[in-house]
């Protein structure tokens, strides 16, 4: 019964994790918005204002996801940032994706998910030790 | 073409800057502190918010040219840095699946940008 409660834990956390990187993603939209603009005018104001605003509250979010999941868990699940980037620039920018983009897209994510999943040795031991912590 | 080579150099200027910003921030995080502030309010970390700062700045400038898909294929870059920052900072150990996981992470940024 608790396992079932922690697995529901985590999955909400996943899922909260997923919607604090799509609104991180949305950081990059203002960037790229406020490219068009020329510096220091109330539109260019505007966006840069929306870039700073999500990156603060990104940071404040990302500590109560660090707080729920494993780090390398949250570590390799924002790559899913490059996919973001693909999406709203062909959305919103009319941005040309090709099938060797995605492919190549691919092969980043697996490497990130390949550097993220590692496990130092001194953190292994101290997640084993929360583990049986837990447990108990 | 040669716009586009320069523009994702400013990006990555931004990305470059923002990782020696982190590795000071993990070397303030290291140190003992007198007070809860102190922690906070310190040289390093102050320096470490304004370079993130002029990151976002760079970035704008960046995508004045370089297409918003191609912003976080080039962030990406930042595991190299952090990585390489690092050991030569820190003196952290770089693993060989990390080599790996970076060697195909650059390999794939070099893909995107000129398959």
């Amino acid at each position: 019964m608790i396992e079932e409660e922690r697995q529901k834990n985590k999955a909400k956390y996943f899922i909260l994790m997923h919607f604090v990187l799509l609104f991180l993603s949305l950081n990059a939209v203002c960037s790229k918005q406020a490219a068009q603009y020329d510096w220091f005018t109330f539109k260019w104001f505007l966006f840069y204002g929306l870039v700073i605003f999500c990156l603060g509250t990104y940071a404040i979010a990302w500590q109560i996801i660090l707080k729920g999941l494993p780090l390398t868990v949250a570590f390799s699940n924002k790559a899913v940032a490059i996919f973001w980037g693909m999406f709203w620039g062909y959305v919103l920018f009319d941005e040309q994706i090709t099938l060797k983009q995605i492919i190549s897209a691919v092969i980043i994510l697996t490497g990130i998910i390949i550097i993220s999943t590692e496990k130092e040795p001194e953190k292994a031991k101290i997640n084993d030790a929360s583990e049986v912590e837990q447990n108990e | 073409m040669n716009e586009m080579v320069l523009y994702s150099g400013i990006f990555l200027m931004g990305v470059v800057i923002s990782s020696f910003a982190q590795i000071a921030l993990k070397k303030t995080a290291d140190k003992p502190h007198d007070s809860f502030i102190r922690q906070y309010m310190n040289f390093p970390v102050i320096a470490a918010y304004t370079v993130f700062f002029l990151a976002t700045l760079l970035s704008i400038l960046a995508y004045k040219v370089i297409p918003l898909s191609m912003g976080p294929v080039l962030e990406s870059t930042q595991y190299l840095f952090i990585a390489l920052l690092s050991w030569i900072f820190l003196k952290e150990h770089i693993s060989k699946r990390k080599i790996f996981g970076i060697g195909i992470v650059i390999f794939g940024i070099l893909l995107y940008s000129f398959w």
